[in-house]
């Protein structure tokens, strides 16, 4: 076996200082907690929206509000028809900007069934 | 054999004909699509046509009322007395004509009576409002007498004659306010309005200004009513009357270049700017020509010489308001503006109405002493031109000095 | 407490959260305009690699409230200029007038009315701060008592005075402004104008204004002096001429 020298450790130290760094920089931007879409009548489980993930794809809040999403008081349910028609998450999630609910993935990939970790 | 005699189609019955028509064309449209479909105007220049002509020039060329029913009751000339019934119509009917303009250009004109009893003392705007409105008051009432000496109420008559001065000197003074104060509009915004035109002495140079414009006017009416009613003033009356409008053009160009001078502003028009331009074109032809060929005896002893001297007054005052109102705001907005057709056919149309007016007055009121007139078909149309010869000139050489179609920003 | 805004320009990110935040309180359609409309109360423009949000100023001696002759516009005591388009005609002198260029018509109206930031006087009054601050990722609109923010920029200036250009705009600008902007390009380039008057604006229509009471009784009473002069010269003049003409 190879011997690993300094560089192993100094790597090691990078990667926790930019975790760090990364953390530090993403406590500055207060971005909203993350969302629960409640599970509702038919659904395989609760959804949660990360605003941490979409601010990666887009680079205003005026993307998606307030023409798809309300800010200040948000709407708590969304349906796949409503996303079908082009509504709210379904605005970027039809299968070509963004992976569509009737996607390969399957459901997991949105919801959350009780008791597993998304 | 009975022929039914035909309304006689002269040129000008047709252009008053056209003018109307379009007029209410452009009214319909004002009303039903809304002040950004009709007008030229936007967020970045609010202010135009409507306010620059209709409003600013339309009081101060109804100021010949305050000035020579000054001259007459307060001043006691009782020779200037034979101007008086002409120039309170022409007052009278001017002011009408700037509370039917604001009528289109306000956007909810509905509610133009909440100035009565919503009051804001602070706003330059409130004073105008309420000095215009009691001003018409005024001059409705100094009009009365000829209504009541043709509906033969002495007794109303008498009464209103004999609180005369009273009346007259509260007209002078509302005049004065509002004259005025049309210029101090222009005060708030020393950020915006172009140093050629803005001063601390707007409100000034406004009074002073109309007082010229009221009597050049006057000398304009006269010639207006020979050309259609076959009545003219005395010579000497008119040529002192000129007279006066030197004097009070001098004064107004000395205000005015003491002002600029002392601002420093007067060392840019050495730069050729479309604003430079503008103003020498005003200031040239508006105040310094009137000046030199009424200093001229010769010039000022005929009548033409008089007449013409009284038109390029009215042109220079004109070109004032418009430049205050218009030009020079408009490097500040960042856009050009120049009215819509439906601006401009509203403002023309509410003048032909206007003068149509002064026409049908005359027949049936005793404004000039001697009588009733009936208008002379041929020549009545005389003051369509000369009313609006001014302002289409002055539109015309405004439109001539600007490069290309103005629009609106988006 | 005298609610202001202090928006610092060093820490915006252009994310429009503001812009957003105040559609949804104002119930204003969802499009964003590149400027200030009637529509939309606050944008964020981006100038080189700074951004800088408009919206309006909230002055403490506006000149929207001076001019408008019907008393629409209100200066609060805690803080917000609103507007009450129950009384608007229409007249658009505060659209002429505003040296920040902020109010709006709605040209597109065959009613229309005037429109721009109130600054939430209703979450103010509740004790909240604005939408746009309460929504801000980076803090960049923060919402507080004058006095306090002055504060606060004055420390910002001070603790990075390389990162900032040394100034609070907005603390002296026309008599001063409730919304305080603090930058690290120099202001005209973020489109803000440098050259505005430290006086109210309001003054120099009330230099005039104020006048008009002392105008009037004085005026009155030079006119009727000249009259009762003139009057009497003529009364003179024609008892003479009655004089003369009798027969001796």
């Amino acid at each position: 076996m190879r011997r690993r020298g300094w560089k192993w450790e100094a790597s090691w130290l990078a990667v926790a200082v930019l975790i760090l760094a990364g953390h530090a920089a993403a406590e500055q931007l207060r971005l909203p907690p993350d969302l629960t879409y409640s599970k509702a009548e038919g659904s395989p489980g609760k959804v949660v929206f990360s605003h941490q993930l979409h601010t990666a794809v887009a680079d205003k809040c005026t993307a998606c509000h307030i023409q798809l999403f309300r800010m200040l008081r948000p709407t708590r349910q969304v349906t796949h028809a409503d996303m079908e028609a082009g509504k709210s998450c379904g605005a970027c999630h039809n299968g070509q900007m963004a992976f569509g609910p009737t996607d390969a993935a399957g459901c997991p990939r949105c919801h959350v069934s009780e008791g597993k970790p998304s | 054999m009975n022929a039914t005699r035909r309304p006689e189609f002269t040129f000008w019955r047709l252009v008053f004909l056209v003018l109307t028509a379009t007029g209410t064309v452009a009214a319909l449209l004002r009303f039903t699509r809304g002040l950004g479909a009709s007008t030229n105007l936007s967020d970045q220049f609010p202010w135009g046509l409507w306010v620059g002509f209709d409003v600013l020039c339309g009081v101060g060329l109804a100021a010949g009322g305050f000035t020579i029913t000054a001259i007459v009751y307060v001043f006691n000339l009782k020779r200037f007395a034979p101007i008086i019934r002409p120039t309170v119509l022409t007052a009278f009917l001017g002011y009408v004509f700037v509370a039917v303009a604001l009528l289109f250009d306000l956007g909810q004109p509905q509610r133009i009576w909440h100035a009565l009893v919503m009051w804001n003392p602070h706003s330059v705007m409130f004073e105008v409002a309420w000095c215009v409105m009691l001003y018409t008051s005024v001059l409705a009432l100094e009009f009365s007498p000829i209504v009541f000496e043709r509906l033969n109420l002495e007794r109303a008559r008498r009464i209103v004659r004999a609180v005369s001065v009273p009346l007259v000197i509260v007209g002078v003074i509302l005049s004065t306010l509002h004259q005025s104060s049309l210029g101090s509009l222009f005060l708030i915004v020393p950020e915006k309005l172009h140093p050629l035109w803005y001063s601390p002495l707007l409100p000034v140079l406004f009074f002073v200004s109309a007082i010229a414009a009221g009597l050049a006017m006057v000398i304009v009416e006269s010639y207006l009513c020979q050309r259609a009613f076959n009545h003219h003033l005395e010579m000497d009356l008119l040529e002192t009357v000129g007279r006066a409008m030197a004097v009070a053009l001098g004064v107004y160009g000395i205000l005015r270049l003491q002002d600029l001078a002392r601002r420093g502003v007067l060392p840019t028009l050495r730069h050729p700017s479309y604003e430079g331009g503008m103003f020498l074109l005003e200031v040239g032809l508006g105040v310094l020509l009137p000046i030199v060929l009424l200093a001229i005896p010769k010039v000022r002893m005929k009548e033409a010489g008089l007449v013409t001297s009284a038109f390029l007054a009215v042109l220079g005052f004109v070109m004032h308001r418009l430049n205050v109102s218009i030009t020079g705001m408009e490097r500040a907005a960042g856009v050009r503006y120049f009215p819509s057709w439906m601006e401009v056919a509203v403002s023309l149309a509410l003048v032909a109405v206007g003068f149509a007016i002064f026409g049908w007055a005359v027949q049936y009121l005793p404004i000039f002493h001697e009588g009733v007139h009936r208008p002379r078909a041929v020549e009545a149309p005389a003051w369509l031109l000369a009313k609006t010869a001014p302002t289409l000139a002055g539109g015309a050489l405004g439109s001539a000095s600007q490069s290309g179609r103005p629009g609106r920003a988006e | 407490m005298k609610g202001a805004i202090l928006f610092d320009s060093t820490k915006c990110i252009g994310c429009e959260a503001c812009v957003a935040a105040c559609k949804e309180k104002n119930n204003l359609p969802p499009t964003v305009d590149p400027k200030l409309t009637a529509y939309t109360w606050t944008v964020v423009e981006q100038r080189d690699k700074a951004f800088v949000r408009r919206m309006c100023m909230h002055c403490e001696s506006p000149t929207c409230a001076s001019v408008c002759p019907v008393g629409a516009f209100q200066k609060q005591l805690d803080g917000p200029v609103t507007y009450d388009a129950s009384r608007c005609m229409g007249c658009r002198y505060c659209v002429m007038a505003c040296p920040f260029g902020v109010p709006k018509y709605q040209w597109d109206r065959t009613v229309p009315i005037v429109q721009k930031c109130i600054m939430c006087p209703d979450r103010i009054a509740r004790g909240e701060a604005p939408a746009c601050a309460s929504v801000c990722p980076t803090g960049a609109t923060t919402f507080g008592d004058r006095n306090q923010l002055i504060g606060e920029a004055r420390a910002r200036l001070a603790a990075a005075p390389k990162s900032y250009v040394p100034r609070i705009y907005g603390l002296e600008e026309v008599g001063g402004t409730s919304v305080l902007i603090l930058s690290g390009v120099p202001f005209a380039s973020l489109g803000l104008r440098t050259d505005l008057l430290l006086q109210p604006l309001p003054m120099l229509t009330w230099q005039v204004l104020s006048k008009i009471p002392d105008f009037v009784v004085v005026g009155g009473a030079f006119l009727y002096g000249i009259w009762w002069i003139t009057n009497r010269r003529s009364k003179v003049e024609a008892l003479l001429a009655q004089e003369a003409a009798k027969p001796s």
